[in-house]
């Protein structure tokens, strides 16, 4: 008959916010968790018998929340516990964001200034410069990240060359 | 005139603080936190505008938070200026001990104004 502890530590194990795995003494994975699976979204099987180095090397870790704990006796070396901070889609658009908002934070300061403040022509003509190898870095980003292909891009640049 | 700080890896974002603020403060700059702490252990400015994600070994956030922690240090006003506009970016810089947050794109005109403001309702 199990004990309640057992019966506590059967939810924990299967109801875990985590995903939980386990590492034997030869340093490979021997025990999943079932809310591994449902935490990270991929299958548990694939895991058991992985080295320690190559789950970690499997997990995405700039979207998943990783932390290891050493065990110090026993059959088990150490416990792995993951899960999803955010989706891999969300954290590759607040990756563009962040690349987006640099140059157009160049853009809108240099377009601002050219606006409020009165400048030689030579200072005009270097804003401007930069504004336009600003918006250049944008249309690249664009392109490069969010996968537009070279016939959209040529046709929204107005001569199809500097933006494309 | 007051002493500001510009550190930011990026010229182009040091050049439009700078031409945004040249006429009401004294401006330096600086392109990584190591130059920067080189620059004000020469001279204490009263401002630092810093960029959070910053190439070198220490980041935005890491120099606001040794520059709050010091004695010495932590009457510089410091404005954190960032990529990142989510608001735990944001809960993090003022836990550090950061006095203002701009997320790029900003308009260097209000970034000009809240510093000029700050500094003067420091003053009084």
């Amino acid at each position: 008959m199990k004990t309640t502890d057992t019966l506590a530590m059967e939810m924990a194990w299967n109801h875990s916010p985590w995903g939980i795995v386990a590492i034997d003494r030869e340093g490979n994975v021997c025990s999943v968790s079932p809310s591994f699976e449902r935490c990270i979204g991929m299958s548990r099987s694939s895991f058991i018998g992985m080295s320690e180095a190559d789950f970690i090397f499997q997990l995405d870790l700039p979207v998943i929340d990783h932390l290891r704990v050493d065990v110090a006796s026993g059959c088990i070396r150490a416990i792995h516990y993951v899960r999803r901070r955010v989706t891999r889609q969300e954290y590759d658009m607040k990756q563009i964001a962040e690349k987006l908002r640099a140059p157009l934070a160049s853009i809108y300061g240099f377009t601002e200034l050219l606006l409020t403040q009165q400048y030689d022509d030579g200072t005009r003509s270097n804003l401007t410069s930069a504004i336009i190898e600003q918006v250049e870095v944008m249309a690249f980003v664009i392109n490069e990240k969010l996968d537009l292909n070279a016939q959209s891009s040529s046709t929204a640049s107005q001569d199809g060359s500097s933006l494309s | 005139m007051k002493k500001v700080l510009v550190v930011d890896d990026q010229e182009n974002i040091r050049t439009v603080v700078r031409l945004a603020l040249r006429d009401r403060f004294e401006v330096s700059e600086a392109k990584d936190a190591n130059s920067a702490l080189k620059s004000i252990n020469n001279s204490l400015p009263d401002a630092i505008i810093l960029d959070v994600m910053m190439s070198g070994s220490m980041s935005g956030f890491q120099l606001c938070e040794h520059i709050k922690q010091s004695d010495r240090l932590s009457g510089i006003y410091v404005i954190l200026v960032t990529a990142c506009g989510q608001v735990s970016d944001q809960e993090q810089g003022r836990a550090l001990g950061a006095d203002a947050y701009f997320v790029k794109p900003f308009s260097p005109a209000a970034l000009e104004k809240h510093l000029h403001d700050a500094l003067l309702w420091r003053e009084a």
